[in-house]
């Protein structure tokens, strides 16, 4: 029998070797699925992992997949450190699309020194509002937070569904489900010229810099980290819990909503259905795979977002459905999940007879 | 009725725990139709010896007879085919669920038929007014505690084991309790009554067992003896008589004054404070003698603001009305504390010293600049208590957890100590602690006193009571009795009192 | 809350048949205070695996059973790491269903349109044929009513059977159960199972599979 037992601390070399092991886990994992699918199980993972890279565009493609992804992660991270679950950033992140998209699209003719800011603002209201509520429903009625953004992230999806297919229909296109697009005034300033690199590729990183400093050197850090680690403690040293709640709910709920809106004005330029392919739940594996660091999240959303671009890789090539990286991610996540009991624990042959 | 046999007969108990002898060859004899006391303070090895009836502790040596013939108790499924039933001092009951599945859940599958009629027969045949729809969570202490005398009598048991059944119940309570266990008693159902409240054990017990540290002391009709001697049995014995020390000039200026505090216990099996009122001077320590469980946390968790007074009048820091703060702007006008509870309370045990230090440091100590901790005061901060009150540690980039019990202690008593405080509120200040780092937090508090602070001492170390307070006060149910002053008071006055001798007014809930 | 949401969910026999069985399931899952969110990827991935085995064969029921199995294999993974390995609940059931999401639509591509082979209807003589009423309370396959039946069951059996009762209690309190002696870990791990034998469901056996990038039912 195998046997589980505490090391009492927690384990350095583990700490980092835990995300690696469920990296290279998940990759035996992968090249079985591909081998029982009557793929080359090499050339698959080739494809999926290293092929987009070498496309032509692989070096700009990866960073702006990776914007929303890092932009979430980094904010989850932080909330969850304080044991705050806000699951819900995919609707938070829809409905930032939805708010700032709206502005775009009442006022096509507005300046853009004033459209894109007021669209922004939009965006991390509408996010940080559906963050907010999820936040009043725990603290006002304590309804867990896990459910309610989750009901939440689906209300969302509908209404952005409901305003595509209805009332924010292009009327000039073709009946398909997305809207105009945005005028030019409303689109993401870019940093390079006719490409999507746009203003995220900058914000991202600084907003992971930010959250981590926040986060380790901060006075309201350190009371997001008590509170994780010891409510009690927390209460003794005067942190209101509620509003740390409110707080992580709020910001990582704005932060989405931006993150939506970028998403909208700097790679889709509209809004259609599949706005978010669930980036949302993608930000939470992030969020874990970069250790709950804010800064971890830089490197894991680079990662996730090459799922996302193996996933089309592996479809155009291979002619395997994008769906893979829903296997990848949840295969990971299983992983890095499972990896974790080494962090706190070691496994043990234990014989039968010296129990 | 007439048979000779005891019921139960054990020789020899023994236990050792991990640093610790909890019962050391141990007897007891429960003859039958007998209220057996088991009396001892907390920590005299009582709750051990009875799991070890029932099944629950497997014990390293000794004998057990039940109805003379030997026995090895496995389980407390083995213990309650036995004829062994018992009611723990901290139920477990599902909060949830109704009165009748809760005792469904403890029964096996024979013994569940007709339950509901059975469960309001027994309560009524029994003075324990039961009602077996009722959802638990609706229910008082006293109810939850009948619900499991019930489960007991159901299986119809020999002896009945009662783990300090009146810790948690009102006078009221208590009283009716006593008539059913007489009533249990007369029909031939045996009880071993565990307790360290010496009145109550006189009136209602015919024999007793006293434990202290493990062993057993004394066994003895408890009716004929006197409370007085009863108690000197219990803890006189371990006391010396209190050092004889300088007895210190206080100040006249009240630094902490509590006033009417009357708040419910948020915790489950709390007890809620019921109009206490004391005041501190400066330089001055008082100490608060007691039994846990009465109140003691509740009251420290007023007094550092985690829980909030009914007023900002009830708790007065330094002048400042301050009932309605929270522990922040508390510690802002002078006060600090030390909460009996280390691990997760006092201190987040996967963070570094340093952090510690912060946690309640950082207000007093200006360690914060806009915002944004300052690293180098903190890291200087704890380096400074770790020095000056010997911590062993690696510095103060260790992490709590890797500290011992002692030496944690030491750096949370010197983290409120170094700030200063105008008043200090200190539970348990050296629970697990050995005995020279005891020695050095009692200087230190000493120190803090001789500078101008006051000091409350919240502590169940009679000894340690002694040795620091310049007033002791006891506290019992939820009420502090009058302090008196260290030369007025006696061992067996304060000893009286933790063990809830009758206190003028009959308390009402 | 569930107890709301189930009768609601019936009023669409057919097409909230999947819905009502996975969520009898969960709730009995949610009765044991754990919460799996990957009802979804189970739904998915086992009626994906249902669907596959049964158009393969052409034996319905083989594909009932490689459903079940399916879903109840990956209830069991959900049940090793966030049970035994004690990893946090809400990641590990969001794995769960990211996965099934992505497994379903991999699997499911080559299947798109095709009908699969419907389980028999039930024709009850005389009432089948009631205008109206008939086709809508009587000629649906054998698992509308099967879920109506189990609907029942588990209603009955949470409230008065002794092992609901255990169910209840785990959930109520893990360590009330623990000191009365129950395996707390063990019941929970039958409960989750439970749960993914009751998952698979979805969009079958309906007459097409439908492209399962839909999301709906989620929170059941």
């Amino acid at each position: 029998m195998f046997k589980i037992e505490p090391r009492g601390h927690e384990s350095k070399v583990w700490r980092y070797a835990s995300p690696l092991l469920a990296l290279a886990l998940t990759g035996v994992t992968a090249g079985l699925i591909f081998a029982l699918m009557g793929r080359p199980p090499l050339l698959t993972v080739y494809t999926f992992l290293i092929a987009p890279l070498l496309q032509q565009d692989g070096f700009e493609a990866l960073p702006v997949k990776a914007v929303p992804l890092i932009m979430m992660g980094t904010r989850l991270s932080l909330a969850y450190r304080a044991n705050i679950w806000n699951i819900g950033a995919d609707g938070q992140f829809i409905m930032g699309a939805i708010c700032g998209g709206g502005v775009a699209l009442a006022f096509p003719e507005a300046p853009a020194w004033l459209l894109f800011p007021a669209m922004a603002a939009a965006g991390a209201i509408g996010g940080g509002a559906c963050g907010g509520l999820a936040a009043w429903l725990r603290i006002g009625f304590n309804a867990n937070e896990i459910l309610t953004s989750l009901m939440i992230a689906y209300i969302s999806q509908y209404l952005l569904i409901y305003l595509v297919t209805g009332p924010w229909r292009d009327p000039m296109g073709f009946g398909f489900p997305q809207t105009a697009l945005f005028s030019d005034n409303a689109l993401a300033p870019r940093l390079i010229a006719d490409t999507n690199v746009h203003l995220g590729i900058v914000l991202a990183p600084l907003l992971a810099l930010a959250t981590w400093f926040v986060l380790e050197k901060s006075l309201l850090g350190f009371q997001f980290r008590v509170l994780g680690q010891a409510p009690r403690a927390a209460r003794f040293a005067g942190f209101g819990e509620n509003r740390l709640i409110w707080i992580a709910m709020l910001i990582s709920g704005g932060t989405a909503g931006l993150a939506g809106l970028l998403e909208a004005t700097g790679t889709l330029g509209q809004l259609t259905t599949t706005l978010s392919p669930g980036y949302g739940f993608t930000a939470i594996i992030v969020a874990f795979l970069g250790r709950l660091n804010p800064l971890g999240a830089v490197p894991a959303g680079l990662l996730l977002a090459l799922s996302f671009l193996g996933g089309d890789a592996a479809q155009i090539n291979l002619g395997l459905s994008n769906a893979i990286t829903g296997i990848f991610q949840g295969i990971l996540l299983f992983n890095l999940l499972g990896c974790d009991l080494l962090l706190l624990n070691r496994i043990r042959w234990a014989a039968r007879a010296a129990s | 009725m007439t048979d000779p046999t005891p019921l139960l007969a054990m020789t020899g108990m023994t236990k050792h725990y991990p640093g610790c002898l909890a019962n050391d060859r141990v007897s007891l004899t429960v003859e039958r139709n007998q209220i057996h006391a088991l009396l001892g303070e907390n920590g005299a090895g009582k709750s051990t010896l009875v799991k070890t009836i029932y099944g629950v502790v497997k014990p390293d040596a000794g004998e057990i007879l039940w109805d003379g013939k030997p026995v090895r108790i496995q389980n407390p499924g083995h213990a309650q085919r036995l004829g062994i039933g018992m009611v723990f001092q901290h139920f477990s009951l599902f909060e949830a669920l109704t009165v009748a599945e809760n005792i469904a859940l403890g029964l096996a599958a024979s013994e569940r038929a007709n339950l509901k009629e059975r469960i309001t027969r027994i309560s009524a045949e029994y003075g324990l007014p039961l009602d077996p729809d009722r959802v638990v969570h609706d229910l008082s202490v006293g109810e939850r505690q009948r619900i499991e005398i019930v489960r007991c009598l159901l299986q119809n048991p020999k002896l009945l084991i009662m783990d300090e059944p009146t810790s948690v119940l009102t006078p009221g309570e208590a009283t009716r309790l006593f008539e059913t266990l007489r009533r249990l008693a007369a029909e031939g159902c045996s009880i071993l009554y565990s307790s360290h409240k010496l009145e109550e054990v006189r009136a209602l017990c015919s024999a007793a067992t006293i434990m202290r540290l493990g062993c057993n002391v004394a066994t003895c009709a408890p009716a004929e003896k006197s409370v007085r001697e009863l108690a000197e049995i219990m803890i006189a014995a371990d006391l010396k008589a209190p050092p004889v020390r300088a007895i210190r000039e206080t100040g006249t200026t009240p630094r902490l004054i509590v006033k009417n505090l009357t708040v419910p216990s948020p915790h489950h099996f709390g007890t809620g404070l019921k109009d206490i009122s004391l005041t501190i001077e400066s330089g001055e320590i008082l100490g608060v003698a007691g039994i846990a469980g009465n109140g003691q946390t509740e009251l420290m968790d007023a007094i550092s603001g985690e829980i909030l007074a009914g007023a900002p009048e009830n708790i007065v820091i330094d002048g400042v009305p301050a009932g309605q703060m929270g522990p922040r702007a508390r510690r802002a006008i002078g006060g600090c504390f030390v909460p009996e509870e280390r691990n997760g309370h006092g201190a987040v045990t996967a963070m570094t010293l340093s952090e510690n230090g912060f946690l309640s440091g950082f207000v007093r100590r200006a360690l914060t600049r806009c915002g944004i901790v300052n690293p180098k005061r903190t890291d200087v901060f704890a380096a400074d208590i770790i020095r000056r009150f010997d911590v062993r540690a690696t510095g103060p980039k260790a992490e709590a957890r890797s500290l011992s019990g002692g030496n944690l202690q030491k750096f949370l008593v010197g983290r409120e100590i170094s700030q200063h405080p105008k008043v200090l509120a200190i539970s348990q200040p050296t629970w697990g602690v050995d005995a020279g780092a005891a020695q050095a937090i009692h200087e230190a508090i000493a120190a803090l006193a001789v500078e101008g602070a006051a000091v409350l001492i919240v502590s169940q170390d009679l000894d340690e009571i002694f040795a620091l307070a310049d007033r002791i006060a006891v506290m019992a149910g939820g009420r502090v009795s009058e302090p008196v002053p260290l030369r007025e008071a006696t061992v067996e006055s304060i000893g009286r009192l933790m063990g809830g001798a009758p206190r003028e007014q009959p308390a009402h809930v | 809350m569930n107890e709301i949401l189930v009768p609601f969910l019936v009023s669409d026999a057919v097409a909230s048949t999947p819905l009502l069985l996975a969520a009898i399931g969960e709730l009995i899952v949610e009765k044991t205070g754990v919460l799996n969110l990957g009802v979804e990827g189970m739904m998915l991935a086992g009626a994906i695996a249902a669907f596959a085995t049964a158009h393969r064969t052409g034996m319905p029921f083989l594909g009932v059973a490689a459903g079940l199995g399916a879903g109840v294999a990956l209830s069991l993974l959900f049940g090793v790491v966030s049970l035994t390995f004690r990893a946090n609940q809400t990641a590990t059931g969001l794995a769960l269903t990211i996965f099934g999401r992505g497994f379903s639509a991999l699997a499911g591509a080559g299947f798109v349109g095709i009908p699969a082979p419907a389980l028999p209807k039930l024709h009850v003589p005389g009432l089948s044929d009631i205008p109206v009423l008939g086709p809508v309370l009587f000629g649906h396959d054998a698992l509308v009513y099967l879920a109506l039946a189990m609907l029942a069951a588990v209603a009955w059996a949470i409230r008065a059977t002794h092992l609901g009762l255990v169910l209840r209690a785990v959930g109520d309190s893990h360590d009330a159960a623990h000191a009365l002696g129950y395996r707390v870990v063990a019941i929970r791990y039958a409960a989750v199972a439970f749960g993914g034998a009751m998952a698979p469901w979805r969009d079958w056996p309906g007459p097409i599979c439908r492209s399962p990038t839909h999301r709906s039912g989620r929170r059941t």
